[in-house]
């Protein structure tokens, strides 16, 4: 291989940095929480998608086409199905990535005066992108074709061999055709980029949808787990539907005709074709055409102004309230992280607080734990998606430590940060229980129940994120952007999962249960929640001013100018 | 006396000591330049004075306030310009001097009428608009200095306002200062360049290994050292 490739690879190498290692003082550090808390919430994910699968494939492989049961075809049609969502999201991401990795890494102005050509540049970046996505795809891919071939008996030693074959070519084919669409993305992107306020309302749109979705999907499971059945979601013409779509699925289809053994040749045959032509005219299309516009682009355009050109006057408070809803909304991912909570929560509390009420309805001697199964969803919901605030003065940047230089007290400035934080999960809160009174899953009373909990464990989550990072920072390396992954998003999120532990352990609690009082229930959570929150606000006032002076960057401690 | 710094002690992780009992005072109207080699305080006394960072000993009063007992009121008396030039840069440069005049309390004429004076010395033209992460490195500076300014501090704080201008900006700025120091306001500013500080300043405080080693004002230089330029003077006491 080329020598300037195998070079930039080994600095795309050198440059990964997983989320969970940091470095502090000089000396590079595990996150154990956030470790630990990823590696858990994936062994959650893995072993749900696992469940669920495979009570779906028991289900959907036993359905019979003109009377004739045919295991082999519906274990192909679903294993095509899955792979072609698999494809789909390969090209989107890979069409993503390409364009930042060639348009918006900072490497890439250097590499634009040294002996490296533009292609060069290009097929290193696309090989570390291929890298990436096979390492997701490939345990992913896995994951579900194990499943569905352990449930069904199929497994042999010739799928696995294939099945592992199968995700280390995938990528090739929607990465190709990604960077056709290179530009377009850029384009997209330099519009939302001057137009901030549209991507966000963009991105909470999307946001909205995916969770209706979601809730649809979770519709289908409930009558799943209570029927046992899925036959009435897979009617004839849904099923006609489904093979005609498999047997058209290029090349998802070709793929898995090495698995099950079918029609091989040809398969080889138009796979080969299908490779050379991508390959071959995504590199015409990258030599000819990008690597054109990959040099223009490093000329520094100016963005479109949004603002007027005039003066306008506001108290400091408020002045700093505004800056947090401008940097919020003029940020996409910002903007996601925040005002999830605000679609995710009540749509998401709604959907699983339905199902479980319904189902724990049609239970014999769990009829009457409705209030308690919504709070606990309510909150589960709440606090996971909880996480702007642990960002609070991270955010800033080094302007956080220009902004001590300012005449405004040091209570003042971290509060607004938290009432901003707050104010948001609020609203979500209020909608959350507006919804729950609505659709009738609880009454009134329940929900403002439910209301005030939520607040209280809420704001607890706020104010201990807001000390923690005040207390330990994440200074993005450039002004554009904040590090992703600290432990204080872990470490607020598990504040919040303990105060629903210990609320779900006084509901159990034998003792408790003894007392037969009606809203007994509802005076457990409130206290409950009202003792972290009390408890975060020690944490937080204590010694903050203090916290707020000593605030600093790293690289100081080692003596600055 | 509108600055008086007395007895100012810095350390990191408590064992290591950066400043070692910086001891000086500004006057009403004076230009004084920090000078010293890479590493020597410089920053970090400017960085203690203006609160961006905690100091560990000594008193730090400007106009009558101190940093520890009145912050609003101290910190409301100078305006800052950091060596990287820190900025929103989220914001359009319009909105973060709107931005600032708020937090400085400042009226709407009087930013106004501020923005005018300013511009004519650092006019960002049309770009005021556009997004901070639009501007190139002169830009940033130029938003940063009229930022610090759009209050008209008493004391203006600078930390190497001079690196990566152009000469026509240097002349700006260096013009800026002058008118702004005849008004009665008070400049401090650290600094690389010798010939900018001769030019500009009343007052030269030099800096080594974290102490003051010396505290003159250029007539008093001139008086006392007739054989040595005070450049080849600044030049030899700079080095690390």
């Amino acid at each position: 291989m080329n020598n300037n490739i195998i070079t930039i690879l080994k600095k795309q190498f050198n440059d990964l940095k997983p989320s969970n290692l940091v470095v502090k003082n000089g000396k590079i550090k595990f996150e154990v929480f956030t470790s630990i808390f990823i590696a858990f919430i994936s062994l959650i994910l893995i072993v749900a998608v696992v469940y669920v699968l495979n009570a779906f494939t028991e289900s959907y492989c036993v359905i019979k086409i003109n009377r004739v049961l045919d295991i082999q075809a519906r274990e192909y049609e679903l294993l095509n199905c899955l792979s072609f969502i698999i494809l789909l999201a390969t090209f989107i991401y890979s069409a993503f990535e390409f364009e930042k990795k060639l348009f918006d890494s900072e490497d890439n102005v250097i590499f634009s005066y040294l002996p490296i050509s533009t292609f060069e540049i290009f097929i290193s970046k696309g090989i570390m992108l291929y890298i990436k996505e096979v390492i997701i795809i490939l345990p992913t891919f896995l994951i579900l074709a194990f499943t569905v071939f352990i449930t069904n008996g199929t497994l042999t030693l010739y799928k696995v061999i294939f099945s592992i074959t199968l995700p280390l070519l995938l990528p090739i084919i929607p990465m190709c055709c990604a960077t056709f669409f290179c530009i377009p993305i850029n384009k997209m992107k330099s519009f939302f980029k001057a137009h901030p306020i549209q991507a966000s309302l963009i991105v909470i749109i999307i946001m909205a949808v995916a969770c209706w979705v979601y809730t649809l999907i979770f519709d289908n499971i409930e009558q799943i787990i209570i029927s046992g059945k899925i036959t009435s979601l897979f009617s004839e013409d849904v099923m006609n539907t489904i093979i005609l779509f498999t047997k058209y699925s290029y090349p998802t289809n070709l793929f898995l005709n090495f698995i099950y053994k079918k029609d091989l040749l040809v398969s080889f045959l138009i796979l080969f074709a299908i490779f050379a032509v991508v390959c071959f005219a995504s590199a015409l299309f990258i030599n000819q055409y990008l690597a054109k516009r990959f040099n223009n682009k490093l000329l520094r355009k100016k963005s479109k102004s949004i603002a007027p050109s005039k003066f306008y006057h506001l108290n400091p408070y408020m002045a700093l309230f505004m800056r947090e809803l401008h940097t919020t909304i003029t940020s996409p991912n910002y903007s996601f992280i925040c005002f999830s909570n605000i679609i995710v929560t009540p749509i998401m509390s709604f959907s699983l607080a339905k199902v479980l009420v319904d189902l724990t309805n049609k239970m014999v001697g769990f009829s009457n734990i409705g209030f308690e199964i919504t709070l606990i969803v309510c909150l589960l919901f709440a606090c996971a998606t909880n996480s702007y605030c642990s960002t609070n003065i991270s955010r800033d940047g080094h302007m956080a430590l220009v902004m001590k230089t300012m005449p405004i007290s040091n209570i003042a400035l971290l509060s607004i940060k938290s009432i901003y934080c707050s104010s948001i999960m609020l609203l979500s809160n209020i909608l959350t229980a507006i919804i729950l009174v609505c659709y009738k899953i609880v009454g009134p009373l329940d929900a403002f129940i439910i209301l005030v909990v939520t607040t209280f464990a809420c704001t607890s989550q706020i104010l201990l994120g807001t000390k923690l990072d005040l207390k330990h920072p994440k200074f993005a390396r450039n002004s554009y952007e904040i590090d992703e992954g600290n432990d204080n998003v872990a470490t607020v999120q598990v504040f919040g999962f303990t105060i629903i532990v210990v609320i779900v352990a006084m509901f159990l609690f034998p003792f408790l249960k003894l007392i037969n009082y009606k809203y007994f229930n509802m005076i457990i959570a409130i206290a409950i929640s009202a003792l972290f929150l009390g408890i975060s606000c020690f944490i937080y006032f204590r010694h903050i001013d203090k916290n707020y002076d000593n605030l600093n960057d790293n690289y100081m401690e080692k003596g600055g100018n | 006396m509108i600055l008086n710094v007395e007895n100012l002690k810095k350390s990191y992780n408590k064992e290591v000591e950066v400043l070692h009992s910086i001891n000086f005072s500004i006057q009403e109207g004076e230009i004084v330049g920090i000078v010293g080699h890479n590493g020597a305080g410089k920053s970090t006394t400017l960085k203690c004075i203006t609160g961006m960072i905690p100091f560990n000993d000594g008193i730090i009063s400007l106009n009558g306030t101190t940093l520890k007992a009145t912050p609003k009121a101290y910190k409301s008396s100078f305006g800052f310009v950091t060596d990287n030039h820190e900025l929103f840069t989220k914001m359009t440069g319009i909105q973060y001097l709107n931005f600032l005049a708020d937090i400085y309390r400042v009226s709407t004429e009087d930013r106004q009428n501020q923005y005018k004076l300013l511009e004519e010395y650092f006019n960002l033209g049309p770009a005021i608009n556009d997004s901070i992460s639009s501007y190139s490195h002169g830009m940033k500076q130029k938003l940063s200095i009229m930022g610090s300014l759009i209050h008209n501090p008493l004391l203006w704080i600078l930390d190497e306002p001079l690196s990566g201008l152009d000469p026509h900006s240097v002349q700006a700025l260096s013009d800026f200062m002058k008118l702004f120091s005849s008004k009665g306001h008070s400049i401090l500013f650290s600094s690389h360049n010798i010939e900018a500080i001769q030019l500009l300043c009343n007052r030269i405080i030099i800096i080594h290994n974290g102490s003051l080693i010396d505290n003159f004002t250029i007539d008093e230089y001139n008086a006392s050292n007739k054989n040595v330029l005070l450049r080849d003077y600044l030049l030899e006491n700079t080095k690390k």
